[in-house]
């Protein structure tokens, strides 16, 4: 029997007030008690309370005694808002049959809200429209509405009202939840089949896995089996349960609903998308998985204290078992040693993936310069594919070179059209076309260059605009570009680190910034060290590092010697965190200076 | 007469003379330092009753040094007679600068003046031991006044100086005004560089041997009871915050007074590090480090163990090595805490 479950989650975009109105789910169905309530619950990691933004999807049931009397539950699988984590919303959305879409009742639709109800209707999902931040004055629900009908094309006449923040409209939420979500289908006879929408390594449990039953149902300790990642391979689910959102260990997994399960799998491979049957009476056909994400950039992500190489092998691994859009290629860097090209579905994404790293597996990283995938036809006919500035052929052994573009969205109020217009064109773009929404609000249509809006181009869309700006956009296809490789020398040496390709036209600015930069924090060495920045044997720019002419510690009062010795031993572990390069010890953040040239 | 401040010293002294007869051993005692804060403000007869309580439990030579910390403004030409009929006959005035305006500033409570008529009472009463603790680096202080405080200290004909460069620690006024360096109205790194050299060039004219990172002296002047620690020998600290290193353990003394009157001395034994503390100290000094005494001590090979990074510190001439002994140079001092933490 399914008829009283109710699999949903919640599309926003960001800053719509997604993780707010789940929290007040979970407070009014008394899944957390006030006094457990902790600002934005669902948000576990650290870094997505900081940054105020979800990254990891989480899930979380409720129950809930609807007005017709009946007893529901309600599961709740939260997802991301931002651009780069598409990915992991196309897996909530497979666990589920219904979607709340949220829209700001000020803001109104956007167009990343637009991606998400796409990827929803692709799921057959039923769609419910919320308009959040009613109570603020500047709310406009009748405007907004309209939007939702015109923009959208789904029906806003039933739309429920809420304001998350004040508590306003949540019962009538949850009340829509039970009236047009449908339950799952009820397949309690069918031969077992969950789909594994997502993952984590429990040191004690091992491989935690997170599953909606489709088909059939689970008893603790039966045997089981994945079906694409081991399908000779028996483990006992040791331990199903409830994520409320505290996991609560239960006896059976009934049809419809969703769950966790610990079943001993210490192999770290990669799970989500997979289906779990049972070995005995198990279903023969795997469910439909996911379309694999497309990692867009890639970058080196290296240890700084080379020993810590393993360590890092073993925490990449351990990621992408939470993150499985994440890919990883063991590579070598004259500078910086073992490491791994990774490969990620965005520039934030790959910053909150190496801050996950360093946080959660304790390690100093460093990652170099993002990279686009580069297209290199050589004179000999072949073409290669580059994801590493250095690997880019001598410019007489290349024949062209192409570049991914991007078809990007950009939607603004009128006032800032102009000026992101100057920033399309500043990173090369081509325009293509210009659409009003409505009075206020306007859609620019620009082709570019990805390499573009890799570097800082969504902070620059979002300081011009004022933080009103969004951006969304996919990939359209290759095309050639006069690109040149810009490599950096610290006394006089090649650091292969600190390459980029880049287009032609722009890298002398990008040379002469790099070497400012550079100079900027590199703190003094003994010697003098000049920084260069050249194409080929040609120097384009150059600044000098001065040679350290003093550093005296004061006093030693009294005999008093604890102080100089903390000194001594503080800059002793301040070198931990610099990379020698040759004999120049180059601190972390130097390595991120790349991605930093816009700020002047 | 006896005030409320005077009362104050009288049971500190009182506690301090208790835990130096209680600590005692009997040992010989080559130097005698008042430190820390101002001494100078002690009344002669407190004075004479530690000098008095250290002669009674220790073998005191005849040939003691003993230093006294005198801040300008704190003592009287009498005052200075009597502390030299009880044998001190070493001071370390607190000058800092001899530029009025910066001296202001630094809020030492003297004057110009002041700094002067001391160092003059002090050589009429026959003192030859006497150090000059200058500061450079100072908020808005410029190479020429710099220049001008060297000038008069060497005017004066004493026969050691001390410089440090200005630190902002945390948690004091020049904190909360200055941050932590970078404010326009502090020298940067190659001005006091400038400074610091300036110094050396003046000593080496003088005739004054650097003979440690910060201290400059006479052949026959430098400061016995200074060298002790950086010749990383034992040394017993008695009263408020005084730092001791006995039987190879370093300990601290509560900063506290009330804590010191009550807590018999307050003493907590401090993290102790001999083979740093070796290096880090002993490499301060111009005479150096022994490195087979070093390498007898700790088992550590630095020639072997540092071979390449000596190396390129003796190209640069911050570093010589003589048979068994490794010293910075002049140059190698303006630099010795990078130094240091390398070879560490």
């Amino acid at each position: 029997m399914t008829s009283h479950i109710r699999n949903f989650s919640i599309i926003a975009h960001i800053d719509h007030g997604k993780s707010t109105l789940a929290d007040r789910l979970l407070e009014f169905t008394n899944t957390v008690s006030q006094r457990e309530m902790q600002e934005q619950l669902l948000d576990n990691l650290d870094l997505e309370r900081e940054r105020g933004i979800t990254i990891k999807l989480q899930t979380a049931r409720m129950d809930y005694k609807a007005k017709d009397g009946k007893n529901y539950v309600l599961n709740l699988i939260d997802t991301p808002g931002h651009v780069d984590f598409g990915y992991e919303v196309s897996r909530s959305l497979a666990a589920c049959e219904g979607a709340l879409l949220i829209v700001d009742a000020t803001q109104g639709v956007e167009a990343q809200t637009l991606a998400n109800v796409y990827l929803a209707l692709e799921n057959d999902l039923e769609i419910i429209p919320v308009i959040n931040k009613i109570d603020l004055p500047s709310s406009d629900v009748d405007r907004v509405k309209k939007e939702i009908e015109d923009i959208i094309g789904l029906d806003a006449s039933e739309a429920v009202l809420v304001s998350a923040k004040e508590g306003i409209g949540i019962s009538e939420v949850l009340e829509a939840i039970v009236d047009k979500v449908p339950p799952p289908k009820d397949n309690s006879n069918e031969p077992l089949r969950a789909l594994i929408f997502d993952s984590y390594y429990d040191p004690y449990r091992g491989i935690v896995v997170s599953m909606r039953v489709i088909d059939g149902e689970l008893k603790k300790n039966e045997q089981i089996k994945l079906m694409s990642a081991a399908p000779k391979q028996t483990f006992e689910a040791l331990e199903i349960g409830y994520m409320r959102p505290a996991k609560q260990a239960v006896e059976e997994i009934k049809c419809g609903e969703v769950a966790y399960m610990a079943a001993s799998i210490k192999e770290i491979c990669s799970l989500v998308g997979d289906t779990v049957t049972t070995i005995e009476n198990g279903s023969k056909n795997p469910l439909p998985g996911y379309k694999p994400a497309v990692p867009m950039v890639y970058c080196g992500i290296y240890p700084v204290n080379s020993a810590d190489y393993h360590e890092l092998k073993d925490a990449i691994e351990k990621l992408r078992l939470n993150d499985s859009s994440i890919t990883s290629e063991p590579e070598t860097s004259a500078a910086l040693g073992f490491g791994f090209r990774c490969g990620f579905l965005g520039l934030l994404h790959m910053e909150v993936a190496k801050e996950r790293l360093e946080r959660e597996y304790n390690l100093n990283l460093i990652a170099t310069a993002p990279s686009v995938i580069y297209k290199v036809t050589t004179i000999k006919g072949e073409t290669i594919e580059v994801d590493n500035p250095c690997n880019l052929p001598d410019p007489v052994l290349r024949e062209k070179v192409e570049e991914p573009w991007v078809k990007a969205e950009l939607t603004c109020p009128k006032d800032y059209v102009g000026t992101l217009m100057d920033l399309c064109q500043e990173r090369r773009g081509v325009f293509i076309d210009m659409k009003h929404l409505d009075e206020r609000r306007t859609v620019l249509i620009y082709e570019l260059p990805l390499a573009e809006i890799l570097t800082d181009f969504f902070d620059q869309l979002k300081s011009r605009s004022r933080g009103y700006a969004t951006l969304s956009y996919e990939q359209t296809g290759y095309k050639e570009g006069k690109l040149v490789r810009l490599d950096i020398k610290l006394s006089s040496e090649n650091v292969d680190a600190f390459s980029c390709i880049t287009h032609e036209s722009k890298a002398y600015y990008i040379g002469r910034r790099l070497c400012e930069k550079l100079k900027e924090l590199i703190p003094r060495q003994m010697f003098e060290v000049p920084v260069q920045a050249a194409i080929g044997n040609k120097i384009i720019a150059r600044e000098t590092i001065k040679a350290m002419r003093k550093n005296v510690l004061a006093k030693c009062y009294g005999g008093d010697i604890s102080r100089k010795k903390k000194l001594l031993e503080k800059q002793k572990e301040g070198k931990k965190k610099m990379k020698s390069i040759g004999s120049v010890e180059v601190p972390q953040e130097a390595f991120l200076a790349v991605l930093k040239l816009g700020d002047e | 007469m006896l005030d409320h401040k005077g009362e104050k010293y009288q049971s500190y002294v009182k506690t301090l003379c208790y835990e130096i007869e209680n600590r005692s051993s009997g040992e010989d005692i080559e130097t005698i330092y008042f430190g820390g804060g101002t001494p100078s403000i002690l009344p002669v007869d407190l004075i004479a009753k530690i000098l008095k309580q250290l002669r009674k439990n220790f073998k005191v030579r005849s040939d003691v040094e003993i230093t006294l910390e005198t801040n300008p403004g704190t003592v009287d030409k009498l005052k200075l007679a009597n502390l030299r009929e009880l044998g001190v006959n070493r001071l370390s005035i607190g000058v800092q600068t001899f530029s009025e305006s910066l001296i202001k500033k630094l809020a030492r409570g003297h004057t110009v003046k002041e700094a002067l008529d001391t160092i003059h009472w002090a050589q009429e009463l026959g003192f030859e031991n006497i150090n000059l603790d200058l500061i450079y680096g100072l908020p808005k202080q410029s190479f020429v006044d710099w220049q001008k405080t060297i000038d008069k200290a060497f005017e004066q004909g004493i026969n050691h100086i001390s410089c440090y460069s200005l630190t902002i620690e945390e948690n004091t006024p020049f904190h909360n005004i200055y941050g932590n360096s970078n404010h326009p109205d502090l020298p940067d790194e190659d001005l006091l560089f400038e400074m610091y050299e300036e110094l050396q060039r003046y000593c080496l004219k003088k005739g004054f041997n650097q003979y440690e990172v910060s201290n400059f002296a006479k052949p026959g002047f430098e400061s016995k009871h200074n060298l002790t620690y950086w010749r990383n020998q034992e040394f017993y600290g008695f009263g408020v915050s005084a730092h001791e290193y006995i039987q190879g353990q370093r300990k601290a003394h509560t900063r506290d007074l009330q804590n010191y009157l009550e807590a018999s001395f307050g003493q907590e034994t401090l993290d102790c590090n001999p083979q740093l503390e070796e290096l880090m100290l002993k490499l301060r000094l111009k005479e150096g480090l022994n490195l087979k005494e070093y390498k007898s001590r700790f088992g550590i090979d630095l020639i072997q163990d540092k071979g390449d990074l000596l190396t390129e510190y003796i190209e640069k001439g911050l570093i010589s090595i003589n048979k068994d002994n490794c010293n910075l140079t002049y140059k190698g001092f303006l630099l010795s805490t990078q130094i240091i933490s390398q070879l560490i």
